[in-house]
């Protein structure tokens, strides 16, 4: 689990307003704190949005939706869960939750890694520009959903509809696959994937291996309208 | 020799049933051969209640009207001031609505921003993100927040002046938008972070909230992002609009943007163009007795937007309490869009200039609605500037000219009783009287109308027996 230095400055948000601590956070990092422990989150909503800088933030404990949104080049650590909307656009950095994250894990984001140690809801991944979404546990319903590019790892389960309408991009899965979305299939790993998989297995301690994974990516029969395929137009329109 | 002699009865009837008519027949053929919806720009193609049905009664001698080519008649137009630190001022109540690079060529958007700068009003970002060249030339520069997030930056959230969250708009309520791979050009595909030439639908849900509930969330997480600085304005299509706005008033917008059933877009499901929303004038009187249900009309403000082509609609709209209007295809037609330059053209792409449905092909041979090089230049930026400009001033004096007559000093004093309805429908909707009776013929004013029948004893019997 990532720390801070016991030096670093502290921002306790039990008596301060989600302006008042994002105003704090943002002089910190302004001032050239290299770390930032965020006390008593307590699940508050929009905390660390837009940050355009290379602090590291620690929150000592759990954060509500939209934690470290349009995030541009901060560490963002959470220690505990978090609510929807995780990183999302994110255009660069790290963040990393250790525990749980809510839906619309990661959505949109064009650059940079979201880390999740346990489960994340519905929608992970969604509409991904770019950047690497690596979860622990399992993934909810839809998660992938219309991927445009970038990475997504998945150590546990997937439910419904995974990789939906994917334009581009991969997803990674070790565990099972309750269905595959419109337009989403199975390739084959290569040579090149095994070697991304085994270097994010070390690097977040996960416990596959590289060939415990398949890969997941667009069939790009939706890339243009067609009438050969009715029926996958029926059900994809 | 007569039908009868070649066996055909003489009793045959001629004419085709009006259900069956050649516009029907021809769309059964086309799908016949496409095996999906037919897609087209533009607007629908169906008359619907406008503000055309509305004509103003200018004073007389019952009222006192202003010179109407001399004395001073306010335009300015503040939006967006409830909350934010930096709220937008126009110099007219007319904005140009968003419109994307990639539906539009780079040209036309840097020309609406230029004539917008010229004419101190805003210009609006659309699907793709911001253009660089489109935020040097717009002095006030609204940014999109949209489903797709395709080319979304904090960084250009934070260049720009206000901020749209885009739930829907009113050509096609309830879907997404289109950009057929005929416009997704290396640049284009860059920009959107999309495969080159795909048929790109985009989706209708955010990717990272949901309901109203969410919403209210997401517009704090953008005014943190910016400072609490910039208004936040919510555009939606025109469908329940009493609950939608009052939702987006809840959720904490400062401005509600709404786009009637006349709102056109680069290409569409056509089925969507004529068979969703509500049209816009409806739209108009139930979103401004939505903000005056929950007491905040004038506090939070209220763009309209959707087939608003001249003063006369501007003035309505005013009239009928919006704080400003925004143009779209106004805007583009003024520019030279549909002009009969290149019959032949517009011809091999089986249309007619002035059909206004053909930018869904990527083609338009005015340069426009194109990503094509060859086509986009030959749209002068400055001469495309200097038309929207022209127009958009034209329509800013037709507007004063209407509420000088009415006798008022400021355009936004405009008031229902300054008009009256040429139509039922138009009455009935607006709640203003139909022009030569007194009547106001609303549900409840009908209703009371009923009552005092009854009370009066006209109807008791009958209804007794």
């Amino acid at each position: 689990m990532a720390q801070v230095t016991t030096f670093a400055p502290i921002v306790d948000c039990a008596e301060l307003t989600t302006r008042e601590i994002n105003q704090a956070i943002r002089v910190l990092c302004d001032e050239g704190s290299a770390d930032i422990c965020v006390t008593n989150p307590s699940a508050r909503h929009n905390l660390a949005v837009a940050l355009v800088t290379g602090s590291k933030i620690l929150f000592d404990g759990p954060v509500g939706w939209y934690a470290a949104g349009m995030n541009d080049g901060a560490h963002v650590v959470v220690n505990g869960n978090c609510g929807w909307g995780v990183a999302e656009c994110m255009m660069s950095g790290r963040v990393e939750v250790n525990g749980h994250a809510g839906s619309g894990t990661a959505a949109s984001i064009r650059g940079g890694l979201v880390y999740v140690a346990g489960n994340a809801g519905a929608r992970a991944g969604i509409a991904m520009k770019g950047g690497t979404l690596v979860v622990g546990g399992d993934v909810g319903y839809m998660s992938g959903f219309m991927m445009q590019r970038g990475t997504m790892v998945v150590g546990g389960d997937a439910a419904d509809g995974l990789g939906d309408s994917m334009y581009e991009g991969v997803i990674y899965i070790a565990g099972s696959i309750a269905s595959l979305g419109a337009d989403a299939i199975e390739a084959p790993l290569t040579d090149e994937d095994l070697a991304t998989l085994k270097q994010i297995a070390d690097e977040f301690g996960m416990p596959q291996t590289p060939d415990d994974f398949r890969r997941i990516e667009a069939g790009r029969q939706l890339w243009t309208f067609s009438t050969k395929e009715p029926e996958l137009w029926r059900a994809a329109l | 020799m007569t039908p009868g002699d070649r066996g055909v009865p003489e009793e045959t009837v001629k004419g085709r049933p009006p259900l069956w008519n050649r516009h029907v027949v021809e769309d059964i053929w086309n799908k016949a051969t496409l095996g999906r919806y037919r897609i087209q720009g533009g607007a629908t193609r169906l008359r619907v209640p406008c503000f055309d049905d509305l004509t103003f009664v200018p004073c007389t001698l019952s009222r006192l009207p202003l010179e109407g080519y001399r004395e001073r008649c306010e335009t300015r137009t503040v939006l967006g001031n409830r909350v934010a630190s930096k709220p937008i001022v126009l110099d007219r109540p007319i904005t140009i609505a968003g419109m994307s690079y990639g539906a539009l060529s780079k040209t036309a958007k840097t020309a609406l921003g230029t004539a917008a700068t010229r004419l101190g009003i805003s210009t609006t970002t659309g699907d793709g993100g911001m253009l660089t060249e489109e935020r040097a030339a717009s002095h006030l520069l609204v940014y999109q927040v949209l489903p797709s997030r395709y080319g979304f930056d904090p960084a250009h959230l934070k260049m720009a002046d206000a901020i749209e969250i885009v739930i829907g708009q009113g050509a096609k309520p309830g879907t997404g938008g289109l950009l057929l791979g005929a416009k997704v050009s290396p640049v284009i595909a860059e920009q959107r972070t999309l495969p080159e030439g795909v048929d790109q639908r985009s989706p209708v849900r955010h990717p990272d909230f949901i309901g109203p509930d969410d919403l209210q969330i997401k517009i704090e997480e953008l005014r943190e992002a910016t400072n609490w600085e910039k208004p936040i304005y919510v555009k939606m299509g025109a469908s329940r609009v009493s609950d939608d706005v009052k939702l987006a008033v809840k959720a904490g917008a400062d401005v509600i943007v709404l786009d009637g059933l006349e709102g056109a877009t680069g290409a569409s499901p056509e089925i969507l163009l004529d068979h969703t929303a509500i049209p816009t004038m409806s739209a108009l009187v139930e979103a401004v007795r939505a903000l005056e249900e929950l007491r905040v009309l004038g506090e939070v403000q209220l763009v309209i937007s959707g087939g608003i082509k001249n003063g006369a609609d501007a003035a309505k709209a005013l009239a009928l309490g919006a704080d400003a209007v925004s143009i779209g295809t106004a805007a583009l037609t003024a520019m030279g869009a549909d002009a009969p330059n290149y019959v032949d053209e517009f011809h091999q792409l089986g249309y007619e200039p002035g059909d206004g449905s053909m930018w869904h092909t990527g083609l338009d041979p005015t340069g426009i609605a194109t990503q094509d090089p060859e086509l986009e230049a030959r749209l002068d930026l400055e001469q495309a500037a200097d038309r929207v400009f022209n127009f958009i001033a034209a329509m800013t004096l037709e507007l004063q000219m209407l509420a000088r007559a009415c006798g008022k000093a400021d355009v936004h004093d405009l008031e229902p009783e300054d008009m009256r309805a040429l139509t039922f429908e138009a009455s009935m909707i607006t709640g203003i009287p139909l022009a030569g009776t007194d009547f106001v013929l609303t549900p409840d004013a009908i209703a009371a109308r009923v009552a005092a029948i009854l009370t009066k004893g006209g109807l008791t019997g009958q209804a007794e027996r």
